[in-house]
């Protein structure tokens, strides 16, 4: 059991650094399952049941900030029931969902909390040059991940589905839902440092003009970007009839 | 320095561009998305390109702003910021906020048509290939799915790179003259901005549960917003954080601020 729980634990990790590996997919059901089935000794079944989970993950797609159960962990535990419990594919789902839903609470305290806060010490380790503690922080910060994953998924193995809703159910309810909002305003940080360092005074108008069509006009990114490009062809054309100290270039006297 | 225009980025950087792009998710947060992992692909070619301590520290600190992309074009994008990145080191007049604007204005683009056609597309159909070989149980169904999905993932990796660093220095010759720079420089800050206001609009979450009235009467006060200014929270949450930074509170502190405010406000019911 113990074992078991050893291997669960490697392949969630092998699984959750897919990250480092491109993405390559190594992370779905559809290839976790066999290997599950390989450790717990019947592979067929791990693949089948890792199929039958790859089409109940299918849909499910992270939408704006709320993360859905996580997959990697739904995929390796999910299999495991279905093997250890001998019960189909939707019957194991329901006892590894706690652990999946678990999982996307700590996923969200990664990348709501952990990371960014350990972001701050790759932008020191920036501004003193030091690029080798760039580098290390983003190993460090990778794998660390990877392997609090590991861990959980081997732990909840070796406890059961029950013991794990039970954890769940003590994580006050205003603290993940606070999470939750927070999550969800984190990206106008990154949006807000990153307009300061591609605005300038004669440009910042086109901010505006890029929100409007999104949030008005619900046109998608690449819409936005054909939007632009019209745009930029109008104002050039425009500016071929102004005369020549009216350039595009002017506007330094601008007191933004 | 009479050698300027020597600054090259050789087979070497761009392999290791090649190989450390495969970490764009590792260390990936809310806040700016893939930004250590494309610091850490330009690394190699920020050593080659600066020899000077306060340069190198400029592009550090300009590829660990926010990033965002389809993982198989990261590739892609740090190439054609590699082609940048040498201009900016071989010509004084280079504007390098320009590098930036190039960034958020490949990035968004190509983000959609990675994820619909990369990330959706090609996933599903290797995964149609593959299921009906795994639903006998048969090992070959997973490889194959496997090897559908990363062929053509490794393919478009490796022309990212080297097609893409090619595309980016014959772009770069081409407007090196210093009027059609300035006009690029334009161009890639409008489109930039925009795609950074639609990125507001659609991937930053704020919306409030309060309704007002009582009984029939009720009106969800988002739903009022929504018909008058709909994704106006968002803008207005942007607009006090950018207000914030630009009064020099330190973004450590705004990052915490965020979480408190998060969770006092959702158990007050403000927000949620």
């Amino acid at each position: 059991m113990v074992l078991q729980a050893f291997w669960i634990a490697l392949i969630t990790f092998f699984g959750k650094a897919d990250y480092w590996i491109g993405t390559s997919m190594f992370g779905r059901p559809i290839v976790l399952g066999p290997l599950v089935g390989l450790a717990l000794g019947d592979l067929s079944k791990g693949i089948t049941i890792g199929l039958s989970l790859e089409l109940i993950f299918m849909g499910m797609q992270a939408i704006g900030a709320s993360i859905p159960p996580d997959i990697i962990i739904g995929g390796v535990l999910g299999t495991a029931f279905a093997i250890t419990s001998g019960k189909g594919a939707e019957s194991a789902i329901t006892i590894a969902f706690p652990a999946a839903v678990l999982s996307a609470f700590i996923v969200n305290l990664f990348y709501g909390v952990i990371t960014p806060i350990m972001a701050r010490w790759a932008d020191n380790a920036a501004s003193n040059g030091d690029y080798k503690k760039i580098e290390r922080v983003h190993i460090f910060n990778g794998f660390l991940f990877d392997f609090v994953f590991a861990v959980l998924a081997g732990v909840a193995f070796y406890v059961g589905g029950s013991a794990v809703q039970s954890f769940l159910n003590a994580i006050p309810d205003v603290i993940i839902e606070g999470l939750q909002v927070a999550v969800g305003i984190l990206p106008a940080l990154g949006f807000a440092l990153l307009t300061q360092m591609i605005i300038s005074k004669q440009v910042a108008v086109y901010f505006f003009v890029g929100f409007l069509l999104a949030a008005y006009l619900k046109i998608p990114v690449i819409g936005v970007v054909a939007f632009a490009i019209v745009l930029l062809a109008i104002i050039y054309s425009v500016s071929s009839f102004l005369p020549k100290n009216a350039s595009l270039e002017g506007g330094d006297n601008d007191d933004f | 320095m009479t050698s300027d225009k020597e600054k090259k980025v050789t087979k070497k950087e761009l392999r290791s561009v090649f190989w450390r792009s495969f970490t764009t998710s590792h260390s990936w947060n809310y806040e700016r998305q893939q930004h250590i992992a494309f610091c850490y692909s330009m690394i190699p070619v920020i050593n080659k390109l600066y020899k000077n301590k306060q340069d190198r520290i400029e592009a550090y600190q300009r590829h660990l702003e926010f990033f965002n992309t389809q993982t198989t074009l990261h590739p892609f994008i740090a190439s054609i910021t590699t082609a940048m990145e040498e201009e900016n080191a071989n010509n004084s007049d280079f504007d390098s906020k320009s590098i930036s604007s190039m960034k958020v204005a490949l990035m968004g683009p190509l983000a959609g048509i990675g994820d619909s056609l990369i990330g959706g597309t090609l996933r599903i159909i290797a995964t149609g290939i593959a299921s009906g070989l795994c639903a006998t149980g048969n090992i070959m169904g997973p490889i194959l799915f496997l090897l559908i999905y990363n062929i053509p993932n490794l393919i478009l990796r490796y022309l990212g790179v080297f097609k893409g660093y090619k595309l980016g220095t014959t772009f770069m010759t081409q407007i090196s003259n210093s009027d059609v720079m300035k006009k690029v420089t334009f161009a890639t800050a409008v489109i930039g901005l925009m795609v950074v206001g639609a990125m507001v609009a659609n991937l930053v979450v704020v919306s409030t549960p309060i309704t007002i009235g009582i009984g029939d009467g009720k009106v969800k006060l988002q739903d009022t917003l929504n018909d008058i200014f709909p994704m106006l929270l968002p803008l207005v949450t942007t607009g006090i954080i950018y207000k914030l930074l630009k009064k020099k509170i330190k973004v450590i502190y705004l990052l915490i601020g965020i979480i408190i405010f998060g969770i006092i406000f959702r158990a007050l019911g403000i927000l949620g």
